[in-house]
């Protein structure tokens, strides 16, 4: 019988990690900003209110984390709640929170997922935006443009 | 068909020509000019603590990211370590009243501060503070040999007390000071009860911002429980990268673990990530060690590139 058990374990173990190795994505976190803490949540029925948002005056750290297939926008907890930003982040999802790791840590850190964007969308918003930016500066710079600001004066 | 010009004719259009090339390009009624900046690359001092707050002199560009207006930046044109001896230094002793039972004391350890820095040169030391409602450089280039202490007002200035006036002054001398890569590091002893100044503490702030100088502030308040003073020498450093030491630190102690931190401090350069004009806010964060904390300024601006 225990012949038959630690060979059943043996059979089990590789399956078990390659299984939790799948669920750990990895991706790099682009952007960090500061902002109010998210409240405690209190269900569907205080959302639906509107009394589901509370503000807690603290203020918490807010990370843009891009994944090969989907953008997160997650937030701390805490206004401690610090992310190191290196080049890889490796995390899971589990109930509508995203885990991340943090070096030797004994537990995982918890964080509050805002919003959630396909990559494929945020890269065409980012070129937008980044095309946006240069046209920006083009016109800025154009003499025409500054000749006309000058008469607007 | 070509029109023969003759001989003496030529060289009187060759003297009108030579006359006109010589003449200014103003053109009359369009006194407006135009001056385009382009900035492209961005260039920070910073220094590295680690938990213990001792200097860090072995960190890699790999160490750390910068987040300049929410964008996170790992990529860098280049990063290397401060050139200690080029550290500008000045330190500004408040000689108010509301400090002087530690007067006396203060001045000491400004003296032993100055003793202390060997290797910054005399040239690299300057001293302010105040007379009357007024700002005072006290010495500059040398401190060491000037007696400094003798130079310093013996009565007190009558309940005036223009802090803020004389940050700003300070770090627009430093600015305007030395080389135009150094580091610079006003180091305030005072109470940070202002009352007099014509500028404000924002005022003095973006004074220290803009020269891109260091704050760091060493309370001479009695506690730095409720005081407002110490709320506003807390948030001078915090604003302009610097330390903040309540007391009793000892000024001393502050002092040498104010020098041990720019012993240890480097100089990043990244591409700007973002073109948009105003204030952009600067973080400095471990990327792996989060044990490690940065000191740098605030932010700075970027100017609107047509002005």
């Amino acid at each position: 019988m225990k012949r038959t058990m630690i060979c059943i374990l043996v059979l089990i173990f590789p399956l078990l990690l390659t299984a939790q190795t799948h669920s750990h994505q990895q991706g790099t976190i682009v952007r960090m900003r500061i902002t109010d803490c998210p409240g405690p949540q209190h269900g569907f029925m205080a959302t639906m209110s509107g009394t589901g948002k509370v503000d807690t005056g603290d203020q918490c750290p807010e990370y843009v984390l891009v994944g090969d297939k989907v953008v997160y926008v997650i937030s701390g907890r805490t206004s401690d709640q610090l992310l190191p930003l290196a080049e890889t982040t490796r995390f899971r999802m589990q109930k509508n929170e995203l885990l991340i790791r943090i070096d030797d840590a004994a537990k995982e850190s918890r964080f509050h997922i805002k919003a959630m964007v396909l990559r494929p969308e945020w890269d065409r918003n980012q070129q937008l935006e980044d095309a946006e930016a240069t046209a920006m500066i083009t016109r800025r710079l154009d003499p025409t443009t500054i000749r006309e600001q000058q008469q607007g004066r | 068909m070509a029109i023969p010009v003759p001989c003496q004719r030529c060289w009187a259009l060759f003297t009108l020509l030579l006359f006109c090339a010589g003449m200014p390009p103003a053109i009359a009624g369009d006194p407006d000019f135009t001056y385009r900046t382009h900035a492209a690359e961005v260039r920070l001092n910073f220094s590295a603590l680690d938990q213990n707050e001792h200097g860090v002199a072995t960190l890699r560009s790999t160490d750390f990211a910068v987040v300049d207006k929410d964008v996170i930046v790992r990529n860098f044109k280049s990063f290397t370590r401060s050139d200690w001896t080029k550290l500008e230094i000045a330190i500004l002793i408040d000689t108010s009243e509301s400090v002087t039972p530690s007067f006396r004391h203060e001045m000491s350890d400004a003296l032993q501060l100055i003793s202390q820095t060997a290797g910054v040169p005399d040239q690299n030391l300057s001293i302010f503070t105040f007379e009357g409602s007024k700002p005072r450089l006290l010495c500059a280039e040398d401190c060491r040999v000037a007696h400094a202490a003798e130079r310093l007002p013996t009565e007190g200035t009558h309940g005036l007390t223009p802090l803020f006036d004389t940050v700003a002054f300070a770090a627009n001398f430093l600015a305007k000071h030395g080389d135009a890569h150094a580091e610079r590091v006003l180091i305030v002893f005072s109470d940070g009860a202002d009352t007099i100044s014509q500028s404000s503490l924002a005022n003095a702030i973006d004074a220290a911002l803009r020269g891109e100088v260091q704050l760091d502030c060493i309370d001479l308040n009695q506690s730095a429980d409720g005081s407002q003073g110490a709320t506003v020498l807390r948030h001078l450093a915090r604003a302009t990268g610097g330390r903040y030491f309540p007391p009793p630190a000892g000024a001393s102690q502050a002092l040498n673990a104010t020098l041990e931190g720019y012993r240890a401090s480097y100089s990043v350069s990244y591409e700007l990530p973002s073109h948009a004009s105003g204030f952009h806010t600067i973080r400095i964060l471990p990327t792996h060690n989060l044990n490690l904390q940065f000191r740098s300024r605030s932010g700075y601006y970027y100017p609107d590139q047509t002005r």
